[in-house]
C-alpha cells in the first residue's frame, strides 16, 4: 500500500515535472527567462572564477613541488661531489706535503720561474721592416741579452723575435723574419724538428726536413724543444708552401708567420730565460 | 528528522558539488575538447541508488541549472534529465548498481539517449538561431562517460550511506 502510494506520487511528480520542462521548452527564451538567466548566471560567475583560480593556483603549486625535488635532488648530487672534491683535496694536499719532503730529501731545486717585461715598440725602420724593431727598454730595465720577445696576438703568445742590441732603455730585437734568426722549431702535428731560418721578408723557411717528411700545408710551426732560447711550444707560424731543394735531397717549406708585422704595439720579454745563442 | 535534515544538506552539497565539477573544473582536464558530462554519470548514480523520485528530482535540477548555465536550448536538459531520472529510477529495482556492467550500461544508454533527445529536441523546439551539434564531441564526450562512470561511482560510494530501503 505505502511503495503503490509512493509510486504514484512518484509518477504525478513526473508528470509535473514534464509539463513544466514542455513549458520551458516552448518559452524559446524570450526576454524574461533570458533575463533569469543572465541573474542566475551572474551569481554563479564568481564559483567558475573561484574555480579558474584555484587551477591555476593548484598548477604553481605542483609546479613548485617540482622544482623543489628537482633542487633536493641536484642538492644530494652536490653534495656527493662536494664530499669527493673534499677527498681530492685532502689527497692534493697530502701529495703536496709529500713531494716537499722528497724535494727537500733529493736536494732538489725548482724550475726557475720566468719573469715577464713588457715594452712598447718604439721605432721601425722602413728600410729594415722585416729585421729590426726597437722597444723602449733596455738592460737598466732588465732586459737581458738574447732574451726571446713575444706578441700577444689573439688568445696565445706568438714568437716575435729575440733582443739583440741593448742600450739602457732601449734595446732592438731581431725579427724571426731576420736572415740573422735561425732557430729550432717543430711541427705540431708530426712533431719533426727543423730549422726556422728568416728571409727579411714577410715569410720563413724551414730547412733540413727529409724527402719523406710529413709535413703539410696548414701544419702549424712551434719552437722546439731543442731550443735554448725559447720555451718550446710557442706559434710561430704556419706552413704556406712545402718544396725540395735542389739537389733533392731535403724539403723545404715556407711559414707565413703568426704574428702581424704591421700591427705591433707591445711585446712581452722573457726576462728569466736567456742561454746561448742559436 | 535531524538524519532528514543531514541527509538534506547532503544532498544540496551533492548538487552543488557536481555542477561545480561539471561547469568549473572539467574544462580544465578536457582530453581534445572531449569533457565528460558528469551530471548525467552523478544523475545515474543517483536514480540507481535512490530511486525514481529524487532521481527526477536531481535531473530536474541539475537540467534546469545546466540550462540557466550554458547556451543551449532553454529547458532541453531539465526535460532529458527529469525522465532519465525517473526512468532508471524505476528500473534500479531490477538492477544493481554495484555491478561496473550496470554502471557503464546505464550510462552509455543515457548518453546515446541524450544525444538522440537533445536531435529531437532541437527540431521540435527550436527557433531558427539554434542547432544540435552533431559532431565526434558528442559521440567521444558519450564513451568518456562509460569510462568514468565505474569510477565516479567508486569515488562516490567511498563517501555515501546507502539507504536501508529504496
Amino acid at each position: 500500500m505505502h511503495e503503490e502510494l509512493t509510486s504514484r506520487r512518484t509518477t504525478v511528480v513526473f508528470v509535473v515535472l514534464t509539463v513544466v520542462n514542455l513549458f520551458l521548452l516552448t518559452t524559446h527564451l524570450n526576454i524574461y527567462i533570458r533575463a533569469a538567466k543572465n541573474i542566475l548566471w551572474y551569481l554563479a560567475h564568481p564559483t567558475a572564477a573561484v574555480a579558474g583560480h584555484v587551477f591555476v593556483t593548484t598548477q604553481n603549486v605542483s609546479e613548485t613541488l617540482r622544482e623543489i625535488v628537482r633542487v633536493h635532488q641536484d642538492n644530494l648530487g652536490l653534495q656527493g661531489k662536494l664530499r669527493r672534491y673534499v677527498q681530492l683535496d685532502q689527497d692534493y694536499q697530502r701529495m703536496k706535503d709529500e713531494n716537499i719532503r722528497l724535494r727537500q730529501l733529493l736536494n732538489f731545486t725548482a724550475a726557475r720561474q720566468d719573469r715577464y717585461i713588457v715594452a712598447r715598440v718604439a721605432a721601425r725602420d722602413p728600410a729594415h721592416w722585416f729585421q729590426w724593431v726597437t722597444i723602449d727598454k733596455g738592460f737598466d730595465d732588465g732586459i737581458p741579452a738574447d732574451a726571446p720577445v713575444l706578441v700577444w696576438y689573439g688568445d696565445r703568445p706568438v714568437v716575435l723575435g729575440r733582443v739583440g742590441e741593448r742600450a739602457p732603455h732601449t734595446a732592438k730585437v731581431v725579427l724571426i723574419t731576420n736572415t740573422l734568426s735561425a732557430l729550432p722549431v717543430q711541427v705540431r702535428r708530426s712533431g719533426e724538428d727543423g730549422l726556422l731560418e728568416g728571409l727579411n721578408a714577410p715569410g720563413m723557411q724551414i730547412n733540413y726536413l727529409l724527402t719523406q717528411s710529413g709535413v703539410a700545408i696548414g701544419d702549424e710551426v712551434v719552437t722546439s724543444p731543442l731550443s735554448a732560447v725559447f720555451p718550446e711550444g710557442i706559434t710561430i707560424g704556419y706552413v704556406q708552401d712545402v718544396t725540395v731543394s735542389d739537389n733533392e735531397t731535403m724539403r723545404m717549406a715556407s711559414v707565413r708567420p703568426a704574428v702581424n708585422f704591421n700591427r705591433l704595439r707591445e711585446v712581452m720579454i722573457i726576462a728569466g730565460g736567456g742561454g746561448a745563442r742559436e | 528528522m535531524a538524519g532528514v535534515r543531514v541527509n538534506n544538506v547532503t544532498a544540496v552539497i551533492f548538487f552543488f558539488s557536481v555542477l561545480v565539477v561539471q561547469f568549473c573544473w572539467t574544462r580544465f582536464c578536457a582530453v581534445y575538447g572531449v569533457a565528460p558530462d558528469l551530471v548525467l554519470i552523478a544523475l545515474m548514480y543517483v536514480s540507481l541508488t535512490r530511486g525514481a523520485m529524487q532521481g527526477q528530482l536531481f535531473g530536474f535540477a541539475w537540467g534546469i541549472a545546466w540550462d540557466i548555465l550554458s547556451g543551449d536550448l532553454f529547458g532541453s536538459h531539465a526535460f532529458l534529465y527529469t525522465i532519465f531520472g525517473f526512468m532508471v529510477g524505476k528500473l534500479s529495482h531490477k538492477m544493481d548498481e554495484s555491478k561496473v556492467f550496470t554502471q557503464a550500461a546505464s550510462t552509455a544508454t543515457a548518453s546515446l539517449a541524450a544525444i538522440g533527445g537533445m536531435y529531437v529536441l532541437y527540431h521540435i523546439f527550436s527557433p531558427q538561431e539554434y542547432t544540435a551539434s552533431g559532431n565526434y564531441i558528442v559521440w567521444a564526450r558519450a564513451v568518456l562517460n562509460v569510462a568514468l562512470a565505474p569510477l565516479f561511482f567508486f569515488a562516490i560510494s567511498l563517501f555515501s550511506r546507502r539507504p536501508a530501503e529504496r
